[in-house]
């Protein structure tokens, strides 16, 4: 993210749009594949920033300059792609579900075969997060994809740092199960 | 520290980066031991991690920004509309309140001109009738060496008369 000035956002929570404008240029960009990550579809993730936007000039009177502006963003964008998937009972029509994946719950590394490459597969990463439930799903989307630290999580999520540890290793331990899974069932064809 | 340990820590801190450099180092010795641990940490690698930053970033929709200005400009119009009103009401209270030098040089030069006109209208009254007067009485006394009525001004209608 490029650098936004205090003084920008000050101006923008006065109702400077082109202030505001700036923002959004410096800052969409991330929310955005966010909302993508969560909701895995554009155009709900095109709505889910197009609330976060609104949502963020609405309150930016109200920010505090003790959390960095980053942080706040990913806080309102992960809350709000909550709100809008439980709205909208989009995660009752997952394709893959993350109880079907939890079923195997031996992550039995031992018996996953290790290929030299893993097969080029662009939706691979949608199928994956779509075994995690919402929560361990943002975990990963802001450690995994975003590259946040477990402290910037904590602050981002308004969670406990040993909550996003054990969020992300119950999450990686569903991946490493659906994989074990999609593997036998391609053996069994 | 045993598999157990070493396997969640292979999942979370020592995966991310988060783990010290005195853990790691721990980490790696058990690691270049256990077979089972090292599969792990290969799987997790590959699985779990490695095809997220692969992962491609999608472009922002080139009409977000029109849709989000869209919404929020019925809340921008009144902070424009109480923007406006303000300074123009301020401008004129101030017009109305505090004097300007420029127009009270100006109001006090305009009233000295007209205080002098008058004077200098007044002065040349003063003189017209005077001289008037003077014409009088040297018309009086004129007329009293022909011997004639102080009054008369010798009009037709005078005649007729008297």
């Amino acid at each position: 993210m490029l650098e936004i000035t205090a003084q920008t956002i000050q101006r923008a929570a006065q109702g400077d749009v082109a202030a505001f404008e700036d923002i959004y240029r410096k800052t969409s960009g991330f929310v955005y594949n966010v909302a993508w990550r969560m909701a895995r579809n554009r155009e709900d993730a095109e709505e889910i920033a197009q609330n976060v936007f609104v949502s963020v000039y609405r309150k930016l009177a109200d920010f505090r300059f003790e959390a960095s502006l980053k942080t706040w963003l990913y806080r309102i964008t992960v809350n709000l792609a909550l709100n809008y998937l439980k709205k909208t009972g989009r995660e009752r029509d997952r394709t893959v579900s993350y109880d079907d994946a939890v079923a195997y719950p031996d992550a039995g590394i031992e018996n996953i075969p290790a290929p030299m490459q893993e097969p080029a597969d662009p939706q691979r990463v949608e199928r994956m997060l779509g075994a995690l439930n919402p929560d361990q799903r943002a975990c990963i989307v802001l450690r995994s994809i975003e590259g946040l630290s477990y402290q910037e999580i904590a602050r981002a999520l308004n969670i406990n740092i040993n909550t996003v540890r054990s969020r992300i290793k119950r999450a990686r331990e569903t991946l490493l199960a659906l994989r074990k899974k999609e593997l036998a069932q391609e053996v069994s064809l | 520290m045993n598999c157990q340990r070493i396997q969640e820590l292979l999942l979370t801190d020592y995966a991310d980066g988060e783990a010290s450099a005195a853990l790691q180092e721990e980490i790696r010795g058990h690691l270049a031991s256990c077979p089972a641990c090292r599969d792990l940490e290969a799987a997790s690698r590959r699985l779990t991690i490695q095809p997220f930053e692969q992962a491609r970033r999608a472009d922002v929709p080139a009409g977000l920004w029109a849709k989000i200005k869209t919404e929020i400009e019925p809340q921008i119009e009144p902070r424009q509309e109480r923007s406006i009103e303000m300074p123009l009401l301020e401008k004129i209270r101030r017009l109305v309140v505090t004097p300007r030098p420029a127009f009270a040089f100006s109001t006090v030069a305009v009233l000295l001109v007209m205080a002098l006109a008058a004077t200098q209208l007044h002065k040349q009254n003063d003189i017209r009738l005077a001289r008037l007067a003077l014409d009088d009485q040297a018309n009086y006394l004129a007329a009293r060496n022909r011997q004639e009525a102080p009054d008369s001004f010798g009009t037709d209608i005078e005649r007729y008369f008297l």
